[in-house]
């Protein structure tokens, strides 16, 4: 195999292979709730916003992955607001807030002296560019996701379960779903470098959606997301490094095709 | 004797909308068994969500044991309405019966007392077998068992039930009006039905609900009172109203 042969002598495959694999963890377990949630077109907008805070970010001379940071917890706690506020208008004002950051962004990076910055990257994502900072961010992520979900599991799962019953019984919903917002923005950042901004959502539900078919617990639904994740994310690179692919959309059409087969195994099954 | 829910000169409209329940007094006993019955938009399950602390009246009282329900949330059991109830959630019948547990207070894990209510319930509605199964597995009456058993966990002495028993078959509505029944030795048992003839022959006493509350106990439903209240509700307002405050706030 010449991914493995590569892998063995090249560090920045090594980096590639790690930051991926580690950005997947936070996914699987995020995507889950996104999954049971029905909340693919929030995570959507939130990931698609982050381009604002990037082109800022970049205009001003500044890390573009803190000001993905920034803005997506800023686009998460927005729509989030937006959500819970008018219900009624929430489709248009979601999509607004989508356009409007990519917009935005757009805009900082062409006046942006020098242009150079790797759109593509960050639209599209570029593993082989991991940077070791890069797998420091997504560790300490991983850790704040983690941290947070392992805190409050319970009161995540009655809000997703059933609001209304978790609020007869006094638990504050909003914040609760807020805050899970607010994990899907740190996913969001997590996956740039995997997949970028346009792909991520695949990413972070796909593996989630086909978990939810075959585990009775979100806890299980997990567990099988992360290692499906790590599935695609790991043979992506493989198969995407010998005809020199980009690999996140190879990460995409595998966990695609896994979740067809996934259906119609089901469907078979019944 | 403080009334295990109460609702005194309660109306309740949605946003800038026009009033859907109007001056609704209402008490219910510490062991009754009660059901709202009425047409659909008629208020009936609104006035549930009141009880349960969901929504707030635009003007009257609610009481929950003497308290208004958020303070007296402990106090309270709800059961929504299941066969809207999303039936594909990853989750089993003992996590989802656990979940009634939760309350506002800290705790990562769930202590011996919240395992021990949650087996109770889980004995008493006769879910034993099932615990281990996901809820996609089970059936209307199993997963209406399951919401009932959820809302027993946290030990209400108030159980509010929204059309407990629709799209049930015979069957399984009588084991869940004998599961109510036995219930009211300990708690009161307040549910919302549009589906008066299976209903009264269960329960002690029904409120009609059209907007307002129309006429109570099982003696006044005449069959010409069903037939107005569900034909021409806005009549039944002038007909079957004796004991309310006067028109004109409507």
């Amino acid at each position: 195999m010449e991914f493995l042969q590569a892998l063995a002598e090249h560090e920045f495959l090594q980096r590639a292979l790690a930051g991926g694999l580690l950005a997947t963890i936070g996914c699987g377990v995020v995507g889950s709730y996104v999954v049971v949630q029905r909340i693919s077109l929030l995570a959507g907008a939130i990931a698609h916003a982050v381009l604002g805070g990037m082109g800022i970010a970049w205009y001003f001379g500044a890390d573009p992955l803190g000001g993905a940071l920034v803005a997506a917890v800023l686009a998460a706690l927005v729509i989030g607001w937006v959500k819970l506020r008018f219900a009624e208008r929430e489709d248009t004002a979601i999509s607004a807030i989508w356009a409007l950051g990519m917009a935005i962004g757009i805009l900082f990076i062409a006046r942006t002296p020098g242009y150079s910055v790797d759109l593509m990257g960050y639209l599209f994502g570029n593993l082989l560019m991991m940077s070791s900072s890069d797998l420091k961010l997504i560790g300490a992520l991983d850790l704040v996701i983690l941290g947070l979900v392992a805190l409050f599991y319970r009161q995540f799962l009655a809000v997703c379960f059933d609001p209304e019953f978790a609020r007869v019984r006094g638990l504050k919903v909003e914040r609760y779903y807020l805050l899970l917002l607010v994990l899907v923005a740190l996913t969001v950042v997590m996956l740039i470098q995997v997949v970028g901004l346009i792909l991520v959502i695949a990413l972070m539900t796909l593996p989630a959606a086909i978990a939810g078919r075959f585990t009775h617990s979100l806890a299980a639904m997990m567990g099988l997301a992360v290692l499906l994740g790590m599935a695609f994310t790991a043979g992506g690179l493989a198969i995407s490094y010998a005809p020199d692919l980009p690999s996140g959309p190879v990460i995409i059409v595998l966990a695609g095709l896994a979740y067809l087969l996934a259906a119609l195994v089901r469907r078979g099954a019944r | 004797m403080t009334a295990s829910l109460a609702f005194h000169g309660v109306s309740f409209g949605y946003g800038d909308g026009p009033d859907v329940v109007v001056d609704v007094d209402l008490e219910v006993g510490e062991h009754e068994l009660i059901g709202l019955i009425g047409p659909n938009g008629g208020g009936k399950s609104t006035l549930l969500k009141l009880a349960a602390g969901l929504l707030r009246p635009r003007q009257g009282q609610v009481r929950v044991f003497g308290r208004p329900p958020p303070e007296a949330r402990d106090e309270i059991g709800y059961v929504p309405q299941f066969a809207l109830f999303p039936r594909d959630f990853p989750i089993t019948v003992a996590q989802a019966v656990l979940l009634g547990r939760l309350g506002g207070g800290p705790g990562l894990r769930w202590s011996a007392a919240d395992r021990a209510a949650a087996d109770r319930a889980i004995d008493e509605t006769e879910l034993g077998p099932l615990a281990n199964r996901p809820l996609s597995a089970l059936s209307g009456g199993e997963l209406q068992r399951v919401l009932i058993a959820r809302a027993l966990a946290a030990e209400p002495r108030l159980l509010l039930l929204d059309e407990p028993t629709s799209n049930l078959d015979q069957r399984a509505e009588e084991d869940i009006f004998a599961l109510l029944a036995r219930l009211t030795h300990r708690m009161a048992v307040v549910l919302v039905s549009h589906d008066v003839g299976f209903v009264t022959g269960f329960v002690r006493r029904v409120a009609c609900i059209s907007r307002t509350l129309i006429c109570h106990g099982t003696s006044e439903l005449t069959g010409e009172v069903i037939n107005e209240l569900y034909g021409h509700p806005v009549r039944a307002v002038h007909h079957a109203h004796h004991h309310q405050a006067p028109p004109g706030d409507s």
